[in-house]
């Protein structure tokens, strides 16, 4: 999975495209990431955090 | 459906069939899908409907104009010049890059600047993935070096910046083409850029190797004087120092600190990166200058070679300074210089390199 930027939506799903994945799985995120400070960062990081989680842990293809 | 992008990344590349001409060896050879039109009209509709072109109209790419192409640069269609592992491995052969020219209005005598300069964007220093598909709208600059500027009528006096001179203008279309097309750097695609630029219609030029007592840009990426090259530098935006002084000292400094200026980028990750040494591109990352000779003579006149303008430039970089910070340039031969004639303006341009991107300079032939 990966976290993205509703920036960049297009692009990812783009590349889900060419990668032939289409239910590549991915957290979105409100832009902008890079001039937030530490603590910014932190909050941000902590409210995904549920998303994340549920994307690793569910729905997963049997191995 | 103008301008709406195909989401299929290689079927840009169909050339128009115009039939029987289509006869050579290398015609034969071609295996691109084939779209019939009526007439070059329909199909220059259709390739806009289709959303393959920069919004221009193109040459309708038909297998006998791609297969004189190919012939020109003596190339096997399927040969691959490029292939970017982070777009699955998506690959540029010849025969896609020969399609693309023809479409840009390039001709055949041409295509061995196109397919070298396609090699050099295709260097992983170059790191085409990330300028083509970033905010910043960076722009994929051609400078060209050697007698092939005369041989093919490539602009480096005045006006070379500017509309007006075929071999600029299709050379660096038929990249931006390739790019479109091929590796999809499409509006809302790959390509993410916030304003774009107009460099990325066509930016290519000949650097004035006559007017200049300096080594080329070439020379300066190990080169010899007389060698056909072609150097691609990905800029992420530039600016213009202009002044009439005839004061040599006076006049880097100008150009030194107005370049530092123009560094400035206020992002605050980005100011993180370019003082740390981590990143791998810092040491070959070059700052160009292309320079009318009006203040080539001033800076000659007085006694300066590259070398020393270099120096000085490098110093107004790095100099402490209490708001502008230093710029993360690795050394002074990372002062990248080139000549363009520009009779009678005392003016120099200044690139700013894109981050994460090295210039990479091929032979042409």
């Amino acid at each position: 999975m990966a976290i993205i930027t509703d920036a960049l939506l297009g692009a990812a799903e783009m590349m889900k495209r060419v990668s032939r994945m289409p239910d590549y799985p991915y957290v979105l995120t409100e832009f902008p990431v890079g001039n937030l400070n530490a603590e910014e960062l932190r909050a941000r990081a902590k409210g995904l955090i549920p998303e994340v989680v549920r994307l690793l842990t569910q729905n997963r293809p049997q191995d | 459906m103008a301008d709406k992008p195909d989401t299929q990344p290689e079927i840009a590349v169909d050339p128009y069939d115009c039939g029987p001409e289509a006869c050579s060896i290398t015609a034969s050879q071609l295996t691109a899908a084939r779209v019939e039109s009526a007439d070059p009209f329909e199909a220059m509709e259709t390739y806009f409907e289709r959303g393959w072109t920069d919004g221009l109209p193109i040459v309708p790419p038909t297998p006998a104009r791609v297969a004189d192409m190919l012939d020109a640069a003596n190339i096997a269609p399927h040969e691959v010049l490029a292939r970017v592992e982070t777009r699955e491995n998506v690959e540029v052969t010849a025969e896609k890059l020969a399609i693309n020219a023809v479409m840009a209005g390039a001709k055949p005598e041409y295509m061995p600047v196109i397919v070298a300069a396609m090699r050099a964007l295709a260097d992983p220093m170059h790191n085409l993935h990330s300028h083509t598909a970033t905010l910043m709208g960076a722009v994929q600059v051609a400078i060209i070096n050697g007698p092939v500027r005369q041989r093919l009528n490539i602009n480096s006096t005045d006006g070379a910046f500017g509309p007006g001179f075929r071999a600029n203008a299709t050379i660096g279309r038929a990249l931006r083409l390739t790019i479109r097309n091929v590796l999809r750097s499409v509006p809302g695609e790959f390509d993410r850029a916030a304003f774009s630029h107009p460099g990325r219609f066509s930016w290519c030029f000949g650097e004035d190797e006559e007017e200049s007592p300096w080594a080329t840009v070439s020379e300066d990426q190990g080169f010899a004087r007389g060698q056909d090259t072609v150097t691609m530098y990905a800029t992420g935006w530039q600016s213009t120092i202009v002044g009439d002084t005839r004061d040599a000292k006076e006049l880097v400094h100008n150009i030194g600190w107005g370049a530092r200026q123009a560094n400035l980028s206020g992002w605050r990750h980005m100011n993180d990166l370019d003082k740390s040494n981590f990143s791998s591109f810092r040491d070959g990352r070059k700052f160009l200058f292309v320079t009318g000779r009006e203040h080539i003579r001033v800076l000659h006149g007085a006694g300066m070679d590259k070398r020393a303008v270099q120096e000085e430039i490098y110093r107004c970089f790095t100099a402490a300074h209490a708001d502008l910070p230093e710029v993360a340039v690795a050394k002074p031969e990372n002062i990248l210089i080139a000549c363009v004639r520009g009779t009678a303006m005392y003016q120099t341009f200044f690139f700013f390199p894109f981050h994460s991107s090295n210039p990479i300079t091929r032979l042409i032939g």
